[in-house]
């Protein structure tokens, strides 16, 4: 018998019997057969769980059953049935959960159309015990950063048995967490990661599991930190990782190296707004802000302000930043685009960060976080998280698609975590807003800044483009946060020329691959679900 | 009071290392040292021709040599035994081991004293003066006032009090000679009896010649300060105009600089936008082909439904104007009935 394409891992562990049996069901109707499957029971109490499976096993070769002698727990299971697969790739089956019947056709698929992928993930939802289909979560297409927040991957995961092995398969001392571990190790090796997006893989709601609540395993989560702390170490990038405010999403705190000089360039036109009932002089107060909020003195801040910038407000400038200002007068007719550029040229640092004069920073140690995670080679650009002055979101990071060009989380209470907790996580995105952006210089110039043609809207988008199609990620930092005074009822006006302008470069938007589109209707395969429960 | 050195200070050690150059070479047969002395000796007799000399602290006898070389009756004392016997042959016995201390043994047309009293007690200073005044009327004396980081130097003063205190003893310094060409400090004192007037107006002279000088020169230094004062800022205000020109042009290069990054910066976005459109055209080029293929392919299956289609209708067609054509016939000879019916109603 040649060695099977897919070789399917399940620990099993006293599964209700007849919840395996949809589990079997699941597998044995798949549309590719060309699979091994491997359960490694794991001393369950209940015998009828083994009957049940030697069963299925007499009646098909390619079942095998592997009865550990000692309970062993998750992890010396699923190795046990990793050092038995003899498939090219290994695919992940929980014990109660379900496959769609054109999950291994779909990867199989993909695995002819990319021959260097090592690791492929596709979208899941759940299944309560009625066999109702729900929570379906739409992913993006690979992100290293969103890994790092959480075990976005998860299921359904099929990696190349080769590289499993390489990476010395699961790890103990990460119970709960151990498949985030194994991802991590696995992306940091795989040639080529594919997202599937369709879901194959319905994870069972049981009470107590994971699904259901993560709340019932904390030391999940602790072991979760614990593998992106090693993962963070492994590729040397300085940071600490801690808990989010909901378990299973970790929070990363980067260290910028303090030699590193930073340029903030500030566009302006000195101009007064009321703001929460007071009136300021927006550019200063934004100054004071953000040197206020961040103790990275390798500093400059550069102002290029149109000749209407009263003069007092060029000296409370220099009051507020002192020797860190750099005034750059601009005279020629408005152009966002071209004086962004000109102060980019005028700055001196090695990152350059984008700031609208119409913001408050909130965030302590900002300037360190939106800028350290560039130290990255392949992190073009980085941006924050903005709310209006009602606190709520005004920016989590754009996504082109439907047409569009979107502020997805638009409108949502500052305290929200977002769908699949998109905002309380660091992620990479299609865009980010210039209102605040951080770039490397080389990036920068490299893409040829921002695009004059464009002198009021999409500027930013334009850019986004140009440094993705660099080869460069763009990472949203939910930890630093600010406020954006930008009107919410004062629309700019949008012409069709701008839009055009970006659309003859880039093409219309269809699908956003960081931020799919919810309101999709779901699957057919949904329903055939339905009948197994 | 300090006190005085002895002979046991003038070792070879001081004559060939310390001393005198340091070269170990203070001797007759040096060619420098006995060019130097023997026109020192010429130049003393030219100016006050001695017949007898006596040198006062002579150390190798260099001098006492070079004024019998130059027909003089010279000799010389000194209390370096060590001095005294390594002195040249030819002068040796002109030379003997003795203090000035001790009175001199005669009297001399000249005694020199130079470089001596400065290594002496204050107190045998005194004497070897006593000493020498009663031993002459004429004096070429010099004593360093300065060197006082020289070991043997416990008695330096200035020239002025030495010319004092032989001042007190009767001798007074000729001002009309100049021994400059010994030491700065060199001077010949000459026994006189000479009125406080005669004094006045000797020294009077020289300090008028002096104060001369002096006034010219610190005018001169006045001008000279002017004219740097005034050239140093011709120069500032030239310097300052170069660098302010230089500033300025600097910063014109700056804006240059800065103007051409920024037409490379949009170049660049030209080209990375030219770049994407075309990419992008590419795309929706290589679609509409697809779209054009499949047009084509469903124009082809329409075209031949077309065909059939219209060869069906021809059938069709060729089939009804043969009904139609048999109708006409059909028409156009009425039926038995209607023929019998035309009979009968007569039309």
């Amino acid at each position: 018998m040649n060695a099977p394409l897919f070789s399917i891992v399940t620990p099993v562990y006293e599964p209700p019997v007849d919840v395996l049996g949809d589990t079997i069901a699941s597998v044995l109707a798949q549309e590719c057969e060309d699979w091994e499957w491997i359960l490694v029971d794991d001393c369950s109490p209940t015998q009828a769980v083994r009957d049940l499976i030697r069963d299925h096993s007499a009646r098909d070769p390619r079942i095998r059953l592997v009865e550990r002698e000692t309970n062993g727990h998750i992890v010396a299971a699923s190795n046990d049935g990793i050092d038995a697969a003899r498939g090219e790739f290994i695919v992940l089956l929980d014990h109660d959960d379900l496959l769609t019947p054109d999950a291994l056709a779909v990867n199989a698929e993909r695995i002819r159309t990319f021959d260097d992928v090592d690791y492929l993930y596709s979208d899941e939802d759940k299944v309560d015990a009625e066999g109702n289909l729900y929570d379906e979560f739409r992913k993006p297409d690979w992100s290293p950063e969103r890994l790092r927040g959480q075990m976005y991957t998860s299921h359904l995961s099929v990696m190349r048995t080769e590289v499993v092995r390489r990476v010395g398969g699961f790890r103990e001392g990460y119970d709960g967490s151990q498949d985030h571990d194994l991802a991590l190790r696995v992306s940091e090796v795989a040639r080529r990661v594919v997202h599937i997006p369709e879901v194959l893989y319905h994870w069972r709601a049981v009470a107590g599991s994971a699904s259901a609540d993560i709340n019932a395993k904390p030391y999940a989560t602790i072991a979760g930190a614990k593998a992106v702390q090693d993962h963070l170490d492994r590729l040397g990038l300085a940071a600490e990782v801690g808990q989010g405010p909901v378990p299973g999403h970790y929070r990363i705190t980067r260290r910028l190296d303090p030699d590193v000089r930073v340029s903030v360039v500030i566009p302006t036109i000195g101009q007064s707004d009321l703001i929460w009932g007071s009136r300021r002089v927006m550019v200063v107060e934004a100054v004071r802000s953000l040197l206020a909020r961040t103790s990275h003195d390798n500093l400059e801040v550069v102002v290029v302000y149109d000749q209407p910038t009263p003069e007092q407000v060029l000296r409370d400038l220099e009051e507020v930043a002192g020797d860190k200002l750099v005034l750059h007068r601009f005279t020629r007719p408005f152009n966002y685009s071209e004086k962004m550029n000109v102060g980019c040229l005028r700055a001196t640092g090695e990152r350059l960060v984008f700031l609208n004069d119409d913001v408050e920073v909130i965030s302590d140690g900002w300037l360190e976080q939106l800028v350290a995670p560039l130290d990255e080679t392949d992190v073009g650009m980085t941006g924050a998280r903005l709310y209006f002055s009602d606190d709520t979101v005004q920016h989590a990071g754009h996504a082109y698609g439907r047409g569009h060009y979107l502020h997805p989380f638009r409108d949502l209470p500052r305290q929200s975590y977002g769908p699949f907790g998109a905002l309380i996580i660091n992620r990479e995105a299609s865009g980010v807003t210039a209102a605040c952006a951080a770039m490397r210089r080389d990036t920068f110039v490299e893409v040829g800044g921002f695009c004059e043609a464009l002198p009021a809207n999409f500027n930013d988008v334009d850019l986004c483009y140009k440094v993705r199609r660099h080869g460069q990620r763009i990472v949203f930092v939910a930890p630093v946060e600010l406020y954006h005074f930008e009107s919410r009822s004062r629309e700019r006006a949008v012409h069709d020329w701008e839009r055009d302008i970006v659309r003859g470069r880039w093409g219309l938007p269809h699908d956003d691959p960081f931020v799919p589109d919810h309101r999709r209707a779901p699957a057919k395969r949904g329903q055939a679900a339905r009948r197994s429960a | 009071m300090s006190e005085g050195t002895r002979s046991e200070d003038y070792s070879g050690t001081y004559y060939d290392d310390a001393h005198l150059g340091g070269y170990d070479n203070y001797s007759w047969d040096n060619d420098e040292w006995r060019g130097f002395f023997l026109s020192l000796a010429e130049r003393v007799v030219g100016i006050v021709n001695p017949r007898t000399v006596l040198d006062v602290g002579c150390a190798r006898g260099l001098l006492v040599q070079a004024m019998v070389n130059r027909h003089v009756d010279a000799t010389g004392i000194d209390i370096s035994e060590h001095a005294v016997e390594s002195a040249h042959d030819d002068v040796r016995a002109r030379l003997r081991v003795a203090s000035a201390t001790e009175p001199l043994d005669a009297r001399y047309d000249l005694v020199t004293c130079i470089e001596v009293l400065e290594h002496m007690s204050p107190l045998d200073a005194q004497a070897a003066i006593d000493n020498i005044a009663a031993a002459t009327d004429l004096v070429l004396f010099s004593s360093s006032p300065v060197d006082h980081d020289e070991a043997t130097h416990v008695n330096t003063r200035p020239t002025a009090q030495w010319a004092a205190w032989f001042a007190e003893r009767g001798f007074f310094r000729r001002t009309d000679v100049d021994l400059s060409f010994v030491s700065p400090w060199a001077v010949l004192l000459q026994r006189s009896d000479m009125t406080a007037h005669a004094i006045v107006q000797r020294y009077e002279e020289q300090f008028a010649r002096v104060n001369t000088e002096l006034v010219a020169k610190r005018s001169a230094l006045l001008e000279s300060h002017r004219r740097i004062g005034s050239l140093n800022e011709q120069l500032e205000s030239q310097v300052s105009g170069k660098v302010a020109q230089q500033a300025e042009l600097v910063e014109r290069w700056q804006a240059e600089v800065l103007d051409a990054r920024h037409h490379l910066l949009t170049t660049r976005d030209h080209v990375v936008g030219a770049e994407a459109e075309v990419t992008r055209l590419t795309l929706d080029n290589k679609k509409l082909r697809g779209d054009l293929t499949r047009v084509r392919k469903q124009l082809g299956n329409v075209r031949g439904r077309l065909k059939q289609v219209r060869q069906r209708a021809q059938t069709l067609e060729r089939k009804n104007r043969r009904l139609a054509d048999e109708a006409a016939a059909l028409r156009s000879r009425p039926s038995f009935a209607r023929r019998a019916a035309r009979k009968v109603l007569g039309r």
